[in-house]
């Protein structure tokens, strides 16, 4: 077996008081797709913004392709490889579409021969080459989630973060972003998913990681999670767990 | 490389037209390409890069003091002064930069601390002797090419339509790099700009830098021109509001906007002066206002929105 991608180790981030992260700890492997799920204010975003660079974590270490990443700006994990997208889209919104894709191809300053090829590819692996030239505030929000995810991955990264990118959307939408996410997987780009929308998680995560109130409370395939006690009394809103 | 060849054709037609105006039309001509110059420099950090700076007559009076004093004091021609200028004005604007931005502070701290600088400029200029304190520095007429005084006012406009060139070359330069997309993110979400790769402070910085380096050449170009500067005219406050006022009204962000800001509004105020006299002084400025809201009623993208909309669209 491999080294894994990503190894987040008793990760931990407080807010004054509040234990927002707390003591978690995970691996992602390279080809792998992630599910981190949890009742709203379990953490997971708070997590993502750790591993992501926005967010110093308060204590533990996180690990990228073996070597510490902890504390590192986010420009700098992006240029090592982790991409991200937010839950609230976050688009360029008065130039192009073209030129939103084109601004994560130049974003981590490498040697890029023809950006504006590069995107315009990019741009068909999320089946939004024909809005290329449309200003992205003209976009629909399933258009602005795949503009998010195109964005993303045009910095090249091997690691995926994606926040909510289904939330909103409908079943046809979703099912749309599911088979993109499925190409990107094949691509061997590892990803870890935040998601509410369950039935696109359980299909999609290889594993899940489940917190609540700040701490992991299961973890493994998506079929044994779902049958997990703890994991149900999360969702269901057992006392002890507070599922609010 | 065709928009700079559109550039390379455009100074030509201006040097081309400046010898057929009249002695006061030269003297709009150098006015207008001066301050389209400040406004142009002002815009690459303030429109381009999105970060308001309510000083920058602090990089115009520093170009004009440093390459003013090394030529009256140590007899340092004045073409190196220029150059003198522009290193000054960068190491300005990188190091002002570099202070704000790497805290994290938002725009209005920027906006504030530029102010204050610029004025903090002005009342040291104001009691150095060396620099002529509040009076100002005269400069001796002795038209000479070495000495930047060409002895007309064509001479001028050349040497003003140069240093617009160099402005808008570098602009141009900018655009078409992966410094314009650094500029377009950090100016839209600053969160998605790092997400992409983008080392937010260090672009703030570079925009900064650029634009200090860039407002200075005007300095010395103004100073010989008019052969006297004082703190007021090269420091204060009223050119730093010209050069954000003639950018939001020829558009802010966009690539020439701020030139034709200033090719309308420099003129105006030159005939609303010669019109009124010695009257109303200050009447301009009210004329300034009422432009610049009309321009965000009407023209939200300012004149150059105008401009591109009037144009017929190209198929792509």
């Amino acid at each position: 077996m491999t080294a894994p991608l990503l190894q987040v180790r008793s990760v931990s981030r407080w807010f004054g008081g509040l234990r927002a992260v707390d003591e978690v700890s995970f691996d992602l492997h390279g080809h792998e797709i992630v599910g981190l799920i949890g009742p709203n204010g379990a953490g997971k975003t708070t997590l993502f913004e750790t591993i992501s660079g926005f967010m110093r974590p308060t204590k533990g270490t996180i690990a990228f392709d073996g070597r510490d990443i902890t504390g590192q700006p986010p420009h700098r994990l992006a240029r090592l490889g982790i991409g991200r997208t937010f839950q609230i889209v976050q688009p360029f919104r008065d130039v192009s579409v073209l030129e939103n894709v084109i601004a994560g191809v130049v974003g981590p300053n490498r040697e890029t021969p023809d950006p504006r090829a590069e995107a315009m590819a990019v741009l068909t692996r999320v089946k939004l080459d024909h809005r290329a030239a449309a200003l992205a505030r003209h976009l629909s929000l399933p258009e602005k989630k795949r503009l998010e995810i195109a964005r993303a991955l045009a910095t090249r990264p091997r690691l995926l973060l994606l926040d909510e990118v289904m939330a909103g959307l409908t079943p046809a939408e979703i099912d749309e972003i599911m088979v993109i996410l499925a190409d990107i997987r094949r691509e061997g780009i590892a990803l870890l998913i935040v998601e509410h929308v369950m039935r696109a998680i359980m299909s999609l995560s290889d594993r899940l990681v489940v917190m609540a109130n700040g701490r992991k409370i299961a973890e493994g395939l998506p079929a044994s999670v779902a049958a997990d006690p703890a994991v149900i009394e999360a969702y269901l809103g057992g006392r002890h767990h507070g599922a609010a | 490389m065709r928009p700079m060849l559109l550039l390379g054709v455009a100074v030509a037609l201006l040097a081309g037209v400046a010898p057929l105006l009249s002695i006061y039309g030269q003297h709009i001509f150098v006015l207008v390409a001066l301050y389209g110059s400040v406004a142009l420099a002002w815009n690459i950090l303030g429109g381009m890069a999105g970060q308001m700076s309510l000083g920058h007559a602090l990089f115009v009076g520093a170009g004009a003091y440093v390459s003013t004093a090394l030529y009256l004091h140590l007899g340092v021609s004045p073409w190196i002064g220029l150059v003198a200028a522009a290193v000054i004005g960068g190491a300005l604007g990188a190091g002002m930069g570099y202070t704000v931005f790497r805290r994290q502070l938002s725009g209005v701290y920027f906006a504030l601390i530029t102010l204050a600088v610029a004025e903090m400029a002005l009342h040291i200029v104001s009691n150095v002797a060396a620099l002529g304190g509040a009076n100002g520095l005269a400069i001796p007429s002795k038209p000479d090419f070495a000495n930047f005084q060409f002895g007309s006012k064509l001479g001028f406009c050349y040497a003003a339509l140069g240093v617009l060139a160099v402005v808008s070359a570098v602009i141009l330069a900018i655009h078409r790099s992966r410094l314009g997309y650094v500029f377009l993110a950090i100016r839209e979400n600053e969160r998605s700009a790092a997400a992409l790769g983008i080392d937010v402070v260090q672009g703030k910085v570079v925009a900064s830098a650029i634009s200090g380096a860039l407002a200075a050449l005007v300095g010395p170009v103004y100073a010989h021109y008019v052969l006297f500067i004082d703190p007021e005219s090269v420091l204060g406050v009223p050119l730093s509001i010209d050069a954000l006022l003639f950018a939001f009204v020829g558009g802010l962000g966009s690539l020439f906007g701020p030139l034709l800001g200033a090719a309308v509004l420099v003129p105006l105020t030159e005939l609303l002066r010669g019109f009124l006299g010695g009257r109303l002084a200050g009447v301009h400025l009210i004329v300034y206002g009422v432009i610049l809201i009309l321009v965000m009623r009407l023209a939200p993208r300012g004149l150059w929105g105008l401009l591109l909309d009037s144009m017929p669209r190209r198929t792509k």
